[in-house]
């Protein structure tokens, strides 16, 4: 029954997806000046087209009486909504943050902080030795190894920067 | 000759040298640990190589590859729990021998049919790869249109088990990748007059995305519901099996090679299937098949020769005709496009050396991949006892260092934990993520060959079945989608008829 709740909403949500798609193409993309050439605008739109199709299968099916679950064969992860709640909130929280971090106090500071606040508050290891050896550690040798050896671009700070 | 010699010289310069052993070492680490795959390895690494030289990148990318596929049998067999899906069947045996106190030989029989699945696909790739491009050297922008649509076909089997839930992922991927500037018009298109979006979406970072995020999400709900994995062995070493059982096994791991090469030829397909089929072919034949699944050598031998077998035999149609078979391929072949290898039949004209230069890489790749993989199993060891949710942690660091390296640009990063959170919402309505990234690697030379085909023919559209080989593959696709869709539905009923027979008896019980 929540299998076929979700395909409902999916469906929905494509489907408007399509809509908005397909408006988008028509208004904003010229197309082609004579017919001997298909344009810029013919293939995002056949694509719009063709995703709002799917969408209406996938709808169709969630209305048939067999449950969306036996018809595709595959029934939704058991998850515990708080558990995932919590593991999408921390990544994106995690991610978003280094990403600021980043750009204001360049990758040393940036990347122990955040490992120190992954392994500290956010997993909830309060372990000194590990939080700090995890920090220096990762920063220190993805410095080392990419940013010396392999000679991969790593981030300066606006504010501070520790990169040398 | 010249080729080859430059090839080599390539190969050697230790700068190469140690990209493909470090690759090598990573895919390994990445196939070995459950939950970490080898496909988001590729990805992490491609930002990396974004520096190098080609000769370089490239040989990166395929040790990262070929250590990914081998590294999977490590967790098979001490954990019970398959590394990469092509494990899966290794896991039957191989753990069996754990149990049974012979971990170090279960270990050493995988690394070495490894090796030598993976050397026989190699030899195989080289003769049959220039066939077929010569083949396909004759193809025209109709040929080329077919064929790509055909690779977007192998949506089907990376779709899980529903067809259209597949299909709807492929087109998100097409639709991702006409964002931007087009290039044969020069217009923007859906970038809503916002500049930084005439870019359009980059590879690399939805690769990053949409592999490794949601992967990192996964792994933190686990550790919050307390149902990571745990290992407890210690003291493990690899053991090869003595020279009678390397004798009776040969023919078998021969076989299998085969087997893995013809599978992985196949877009679509891959090493699980490979694996199962050579499991099920090395217990049909054995004198004793009652000994399958409780500890026997041939049931680790044999799907790890096949499974190995199946990179030399994915490389055939990735780099003759440019189709990605499974996942890792789709990302390489973004990542030797990036690098500025356009695989397909020309390929064999324009870029001798970097072809000669892929096999040596290869070859390689497998030395090291056997070498560190039969020496260094008790560092294996130690990396499967770190707790998965630590080496999330790390792996949230690379994902954020990896998109910036590509374009030095913040705001990819920012780009990148939003297709990670829509990678992972699509992946909870059970919509799968590989065809998004063969969306986006074939989408624009699809879409090109289709447009350059009808100015060609100034406008007609019947032109698309003008030639014998189009229709061919044509037939091909519908042939692809029709035998999935067909496999579908009698799933499905059997499901269907399982559940009414359930129903009657229990009205019955009343």
């Amino acid at each position: 029954m929540a299998s076929r709740r979700s395909d409902i909403i999916l469906s929905t949500i494509l489907l408007l997806v399509s809509a908005l798609w397909c408006w988008g193409v028509v208004t904003t993309i010229p197309g082609a000046e004579d017919g001997s050439r298909l344009g810029a605008r013919g293939f995002p739109l056949g694509l719009g087209l063709l995703l709002g199709g799917l969408s209406l299968i996938i709808l169709l099916q969630s209305f048939r009486p067999t449950p969306a679950d036996t018809i595709d064969g595959e029934a939704p992860p058991d998850i515990s909504r708080g558990a995932e709640l919590w593991a999408v909130a921390a990544t994106v929280g995690l991610l978003v943050g280094y990403a600021a971090l980043l750009e204001y106090t360049g990758f040393m500071i940036a990347t122990a902080l955040v490992v120190a606040a992954a392994v500290g508050p956010v997993l909830g290891i309060w372990r000194p030795r590990l939080i700090l050896g995890m920090s220096i550690g990762l920063s220190l040798g993805i410095y080392l190894i990419f940013g010396k050896l392999l000679g991969v671009y790593l981030p300066y700070g606006k504010l501070i920067n520790l990169a040398f | 000759m010249d080729a080859f010699a430059s090839a080599l010289g390539a190969v050697s310069d230790p700068f190469t040298l140690l990209a493909i052993v470090t690759g090598a070492i990573i895919g390994i680490v990445f196939g070995s640990v459950p939950g970490l795959t080898y496909s988001m390895a590729l990805a992490l690494v491609l930002p990396i190589t974004f520096k190098f030289d080609t000769s370089a990148a490239v040989g990166m990318l395929l040790g990262t590859y070929i250590g990914g596929m081998t590294g999977g049998s490590v967790s098979a067999i001490l954990l019970g729990i398959p590394g990469t899906p092509s494990a899966a069947a290794t896991v039957l045996d191989g753990y069996k021998m754990t149990r049974n106190g012979r971990a170090g030989l279960a270990l050493g029989g995988a690394v070495l049919a490894s090796g030598f699945g993976g050397v026989f696909s190699l030899l195989v790739m080289i003769v049959s790869v220039d066939l077929v491009a010569r083949l396909a050297i004759q193809f025209g922008p109709v040929e080329i249109f077919a064929l790509v649509l055909f690779g977007l076909s192998t949506i089907c089997g990376l779709a899980g088990k529903s067809l259209v839930r597949g299909m709807i992922a492929g087109v998100i991927g097409l639709l991702l990748m006409t964002i931007g500037l087009d290039d044969m018009d020069g217009v923007a298109r859906m970038t809503f007059g916002w500049t930084p979006l005439l870019q359009g979406v980059d590879l690399l970072v939805a690769m990053v995305g949409l592999f490794a995020v949601p992967q990192i999400m996964k792994t933190l709900i686990d550790y919050k519901l307390d149902r990571a994995f745990r290992l407890n062995a210690s003291g493990v070493r690899s053991e090869l099996p003595t020279f009678r059982q390397l004798r009776n096994s040969f023919w078998l791991m021969f076989r299998c090679s085969a087997l893995g090469t013809a599978v992985g030829s196949i877009p679509g397909t891959g090493g699980p299937i490979a694996a199962f089929l050579a499991y099920d072919h090395a217990k049909r034949f054995s004198k004793e098949p009652q000994r399958f699944g409780k500890g026997k050598l041939d049931g680790v031998m044999a799907p790890e020769s096949a499974n190995n077998a199946v990179t030399g035999g994915a490389m055939i149609p990735l780099l003759s005709l440019g189709i990605p078979g499974d996942p890792a391929t789709a990302v390489m072949l973004g990542g030797f496009l990036i690098h500025g290898l356009v695989p397909g039949p020309m390929l064999f004209t324009t870029n001798k050396p970097e072809v000669y230069l892929i096999y040596l890489a290869i070859f390689v790749a497998y030395v090291t991949v056997v070498v560190f993989q039969y020496f260094g199993i008790r560092g294996f060891v130690k990396l499967l006892k770190v707790p998965p949710h630590l080496m999330a942690v790390g792996i949230l660091i690379m994902c954020g260092v990896g998109t910036f390296a590509i374009r030095n640009s913040f705001l990819d990063v920012y780009m990148m934990v939003g297709v990670g959170l829509i990678g992972y919402l699509l992946m909870r309505a059970r919509i799968p993520i590989t065809p998004i990234i063969l969306g986006l690697v074939l989408g624009p030379t699809l879409e090109r060959e289709f447009r350059t085909a009808v100015i060609m023919s100034e406008g007609s559209f019947g032109v698309f079945f003008s030639s014998t080989t189009a229709v061919i593959f044509y037939a091909l696709t519908i042939g692809v989608i029709g035998f999935h869709f067909y496999g579908q539905m009698r799933d499905a009923k059997k499901t269907r008829d399982a559940a009414n027979s359930k129903k009657a008896q229990q009205q019955g019980a009343n």
